[in-house]
């Protein structure tokens, strides 16, 4: 919304410095986008008469001028307008100027002196584009003949001005500030002066009668719910003109380029009041109804599907059912609140009119607008809220401004649809609450006059409770807290003092999620590691590249771009992509992992909103050759650091290639053909009797390590941190520690292919557990010839007793009691 | 524009004499060479863009083919069975066997920042719960006193899923959910991720951490709003700070303002993170609405509070002199690595 200062100052006093403006707005209104002194834009711009021409010598479409601005000087300037004539007055740009339309531009165009095919052209004289003041850019602006010359143009033009413009955002619930009366109240109010709106704005009884009804007509509104009042009237005889300096300056200096005197009128009305008014030209309304009827028909409805409309911007809209719309008898004329049809326009030959002021429902005008794509002036006050009360006081003073500046007449009765009338609304405040909620101290007195000032009507007091009738222009209060906000605003939040709230000293504590993601936080980056956050979209495209399952993922309806489209269904996805990055930068070795939320399709939780746990993705490269065998082992290794410190017990690896896909969860699903399926597993852990599955580990698959350019060392883990709360155990066991030496061996067994690494070692634990009894294992090397279906596991075993010396044949004992274990699966030692 | 036909030629040279993940790397990646001249794209005359633009795609096209053929060609070798309950792999020297890398590990300096405020929110007695990374209109806008239709909806350029969920674009997402679940008083904050449907640039980004806080109880005031908030910041940016409140709008709050305050960094003398200002506008706040307590079964005439909303990202960016936005979730360990 722009705020144009000499335009508000009509209404009332501002302060004279223009950043105290800025400074009210600001602090009692809202955000200020920008302000701009408009006497710069138009710097070395001075109008000037044409006092000679002749033909340019080498080139048939340029002539050379010799122009005057006031002083003996003649100066000479190339125009490739056939249309100027000695005499013409014009708006000059001298040298070291800028062409106002590119001023706000980020390269302004300055004007110097140039050769133009061998001629010296010193300066330019400037059409309405390059003025920014009108649309016409193929002729040089002919001002009119009592123009002075000499003068600058801004002075001429009434353009010395500032504007300052706020942020729509801020103002969204009060169409009354979508005028300038609107913030000139409450710059008056926030100064403590009283503002008086001027008399036809307050007017309640509003008389408009013709003294002849020549032009019949009537509105049948079909759509009441949509439009809540529609106010409308003729006038004959209007003239279409040229709008006078004056009005044409208040357009401009809202960015609203002047047409002619009747549409501009309603263009000044609009950014006066921020109620938008539409003009019909009467006749073409009754041409462009073929069934020839002996009166002018509006009719307010929604569109049939596949109607069409041409408007004013130049676009044909298809219109459907949803859409509001101004027709005759047959054919939409205007879409309701946002634009107005070519074939009932207002032109040099238009005489009759219909002028409309209306209500329509902003809900569905916002849908409409979005739907069809139009923003316009009008679009943009109708979908903030507009008081239905004002449309007909700011109608009448349209008509009047219309009777002065286009000589029209009345020329019908007034026609009023406003079928729920609202009553004046009273919203009682009780003064000791108003002070609590906001942390002030007024007296009844004080808030009365603030509120007052911006045209509240005090109508009761009783102990407490203050009554006020509010303004019929503001549509947005309702409730008693609406009324706060008016109060602390105008009253200024800088004269609250803050006072901390009185709270029992009650101890939070944080939610175990956080605190394990935390933990695994500081394990992983302590362990070298690199969190990174990426995006929840990807790409369909990188699903494929990982081998994961598009239609398992939500999809957006309005994505930024493609790659943009879909949520991702596992961590793993992002940090896959990032993995390559980071391998294309130069980084050889790395560890990186991401704590996020993952969704997938159909996975809905008890309110019937996707599924949302916490997972933890980890992938780990490395091209330097420091680590050997299947890149799995890597992966275990970090994992089980992890799954150490934050006590989980019991865990169990499964190859993928071995499982039952069909039972696996779809999280879990989703992630498997990421991973080669031989060098890779499912993680789990029971929990009493039950299976819990923590995630799935492993080496990536070799195809996707292909297609994303990923190292052949390759690994990755994704795990649900759900899973690890729910078997986390917080029980902590105090080992005795024995104070007699260990016995140390390292004995070789024989293990046939089929048997795994973790059987043996359970075998062994199992043998040597008798009480007192500590021990320590640790494999220390696998070793398999080539061809041979068994491999050679080396473990050192460490035992103690808490109680006594071990004995050498203590030992052996032990020894041989595993060994006969082994033996019955086929290991021998 | 003249030396398309140069790079043409150039890349039909490669196409027989790289290898695939040469050819990928020196014209697909972001600096490729295609991928840099794409970029050019604004410089171009207009009349001539889409000449331009179908070059560089049929080039494109061009090495992809290249690439796509090959793999077809390379039949890719499965692994071997490995035994998953194993420490190390067979036949694995000592000094290879998996081990913890001796690497430069760090946390991500977004959730480092989280975590330092949600100590502060933790140690004045909040609460704290994680925000939901896909919603409902319900939670979004409808229970936030937002109707169906209402032109405040368009503060928020809110992506969709095609099922009709909403991405949260606010953290308020959570508050009807935490107001309905207990009775006050209430003190809850609610971290979480964000996310805005607009483009992305050096200060803008769709996807945003954001904090928003709750406070419920008999008898709260503006003043006690203004007063936590100040309370919180001057801990976080160890500080003492002036404020500053200006109005605002927005559907959930009654009155609402945006909360700016005296730039830490400069002493309100003006300094280029605060735009020569003096002043950072960090966030939106304001009295809940009776309507959105109503909407929680809180009676509004029993219990007053107070909301607030504000991003992590500019905040994180702010304290550590990160310039683009971008950076922090473009992956790029190099960066990572610094803090």
């Amino acid at each position: 919304m722009k705020l144009p200062l000499n335009i508000a100052q009509q209404f009332t006093q501002l302060p004279k410095n223009i950043e105290d403006v800025v400074r009210i707005l600001a602090s009692r209104v809202g955000e200020v986008e920008s302000y701009s002194s408009l006497s710069k834009k138009y710097e070395n711009i001075v109008i000037a008469t044409i006092e000679k021409k002749k033909e340019h010598p080498d080139a048939e479409k340029l002539d050379i001028y010799q122009i005057s601005i006031g002083d003996k000087n003649l100066i000479e300037v190339v125009a490739g307008d056939k249309t100027l004539e000695i005499g013409n007055k014009v708006a000059y740009i001298k040298p070291k100027g800028i062409v106002p339309s590119t001023f706000d531009t980020s390269k302004p165009f300055v004007i110097s002196s140039i050769k133009m095919r061998g001629v010296m052209s010193n300066g330019m004289m400037c059409s309405e584009k390059e003025l920014d003041i009108g649309s016409d850019h193929k002729h040089v602006l002919k001002l009119p003949q009592d123009a002075p010359v000499g003068e600058n143009f801004a002075n001429y033009y009434e353009l010395n001005d500032t504007v300052i413009e706020l942020e729509n955002k801020a103002l969204t619930n009060r169409g009354d500030l979508f005028g300038i009366l609107g913030l000139a109240r409450e710059i008056s109010g926030a100064q403590g002066i009283k503002f008086d709106s001027p008399d036809w704005y307050k007017k309640a009884q509003i008389k408009l009668e013709p003294s002849e009804v020549c032009l019949n007509f009537d509105v049948d509104n079909q759509a009441e719910s949509l439009c809540q009042r529609y106010c409308a009237i003729a006038m004959s005889g209007v003239k279409i003109t040229e709008s006078p300096i004056w009005l044409k300056s208040a357009l401009i200096k809202s960015d609203i380029k002047p047409i002619n005197n009747l549409v501009d009128i309603t263009n000044y009305i609009m950014i006066l009041t921020g109620q938008p008014i539409h003009a019909f030209d009467f006749d073409k309304v009754m041409k462009y109804d073929t069934t020839q009827a002996d009166m002018g028909h509006i009719v307010i409805r929604t569109a049939k599907e596949k109607e069409k409309i041409h408007t004013l911007d130049g676009n044909i809209y298809n219109l459907s059912n949803k859409n509001l719309i101004i027709a005759n008898s047959q054919h939409p004329i205007a879409i309701a609140g946002m634009i107005g049809g070519v074939d009932t326009q207002i032109d040099e030959n238009t005489k009759n009119i219909i002028l409309e002021s209306a209500n329509f429902d902003r809900y569905n005008l916002r849908r409409s607008s979005m739907e069809l794509g139009i923003i316009t002036e009008s679009s943009t006050r109708f979908t903030r809220s507009r008081s239905p009360d004002m449309c007909l006081p700011i109608l009448s003073h349209t008509v009047e401004l219309i009777t002065e500046l286009c000589n029209g007449q009345i020329a019908s009765t007034l026609i009023d649809l406003y079928p729920l009338k609202r009553n004046k609304k009273q919203i009682t405040i009780n003064i000791n609450k108003l002070n609590m909620k906001l942390g002030l101290n007024i007296t009844s007195e004080e808030l009365i006059k603030l509120l007052e000032n911006i045209e509240y009507k005090h109508t009761g007091l009783k102990d407490k409770y203050i009554t006020f009738e509010v303004p019929s222009f503001r549509q947005d209060l309702e409730i008693e807290e609406d009324v706060y906000e008016d109060v602390v605003r105008i009253y200024g939040y800088e004269k609250i003092t803050p006072i901390l709230p009185q709270k029992p000293i009650n101890a939070s504590s944080l939610p175990k999620m956080i605190l394990l993601k935390r933990e695994i936080r500081e394990i992983l980056s302590n362990s070298g590691c690199n969190e990174l956050l990426t995006y929840n979209f990807v790409s369909m495209n990188l699903l494929k590249d990982v081998n994961q399952d598009p239609n398992i993922c939500l999809k957006l309806k309005n994505p930024l771009s493609k790659d943009l489209e879909l949520m991702r269904p596992s961590i793993l996805v992002s940090l896959l992509d990032k993995a390559t990055v980071n391998i294309q930068e130069g980084i050889n070795s790395f560890g990186i992992f991401e704590l996020g939320i993952s969704h997938q399709k159909d996975n809905l939780n008890e309110e019937k909103l996707p599924l949302e746990e916490w997972k933890l993705g980890f992938v780990f490269s490395d091209s330097t050759n420091s680590l050997q065998g299947s890149p799995y082992y890597q992966a275990k290794r970090y994992l089980e650091k992890i799954l150490n410190t934050v006590n989980i017990k019991n865990l169990n690896y499964e190859l993928v290639v071995d499982i039952d896909y069909e039972s696996t969860p779809i999280w879990v699903k989703v992630l498997l053909d990421t991973f080669e399926s031989n060098s890779s597993a499912i993680v789990s852990t029971v929990i009493g009797k039950t299976k819990v599955i923590l995630g799935v580990i492993g080496e990536i698959n070799n195809q996707v390590k292909q297609t994303l350019s990923l190292n052949d060392f390759t690994t990755a883990f994704e795990i649900n941190l759900e899973s690890i709360l729910q078997t986390k155990s917080n029980v902590k066991k105090c080992l005795k520690t024995s104070k007699f030496p260990y016995i140390t061996q390292d004995i070789c067994f024989v293990v046939p292919d089929k048997v795994m690494y973790a059987e043996l070692l359970h075998i062994i634990n199992k043998a040597i557990n008798k009480k007192n009894i500590q021990s320590n294992i640790k494999c220390i090397d696998i070793f398999k010839k080539e061809g041979s279906t068994t491999r050679n596991i080396t473990v050192k075993i460490s035992l103690t007793d808490t109680t006594k010396t071990l004995k050498d044949k203590d030992y052996q004992k032990i020894r041989e009691k595993i060994s006969k274990r082994v033996a019955k699966i086929d290991i021998s030692m | 524009m003249t030396d398309l036909g140069g790079l043409e030629t150039q890349i039909n040279n490669d196409l027989d004499t790289l290898t695939i993940v040469e050819l990928k790397k020196k014209y697909l990646t972001q600096k490729g060479l295609l991928t840099k001249k794409f970029a050019n794209i604004k410089n171009i005359p207009n009349d001539k863009k889409s000449e331009f633009g179908k070059t560089i795609n049929r080039l494109k096209t061009l090495i992809e083919e290249k690439i796509n053929n090959s793999k077809v060609k390379n039949k890719i070798k499965r692994s071997l069975r490995i035994d998953p309950t194993a420490p190390f792999d067979c036949n694995t020297k000592t000094n290879k066997q998996p081990h913890i890398l001796d690497l430069k590990g760090s946390s991500h300096i977004l959730m480092q920042e989280v975590d330092t405020f949600i100590d502060i929110f933790k140690s004045m007695g909040f609460d704290i719960v994680e925000c939901r990374q896909v919603d409902d209109d319900y939670h979004m806008f409808e229970s936030l006193n937002f109707p169906k239709g209402h032109p405040a909806r368009d503060m928020f350029d809110t992506f969709w899923t095609e099922d009709g969920f909403v991405l949260p674009a606010h953290t308020s997402t959570m508050q009807n959910r935490i107001l309905s679940n207990k009775t006050p008083p209430i003190y809850a904050v609610i971290p979480g991720r964000v996310y805005r449907n607009e483009a992305t640039d050096a200060s803008h980004e769709h996807t945003l951490f954001q904090c928003e806080g709750i406070y419920v109880d008999k008898d709260i005031s503006v003043a006690n709003m203004i007063a936590t908030i100040t309370e919180f910041l001057e801990t976080y940016l160890e500080s003492k700070l002036e404020v500053k409140i200006q109005p605002a709008y927005f559907p959930f709050t009654e009155p609402d303002c945006e909360f700016s305050i005296s730039c830490p960094f400069c002493d309100k003398n003006g300094c280029s993170i605060c735009g020569y200002t003096g002043w950072i506008e960090l966030m939106g706040c304001g009295m809940i609405h009776p309507n959105v307590l109503r909407f929680a079964n809180i009676d509004p005439d029993e219990y007053s509070g107070f909301a607030w909303g504000f991003g992590v990202d500019r905040l994180v960016m702010i304290k550590n002199n990160i310039p683009e936005i971008r950076h922090l979730r473009a992956g790029s360990i190099k960066f990572l690595r610094e803090y």
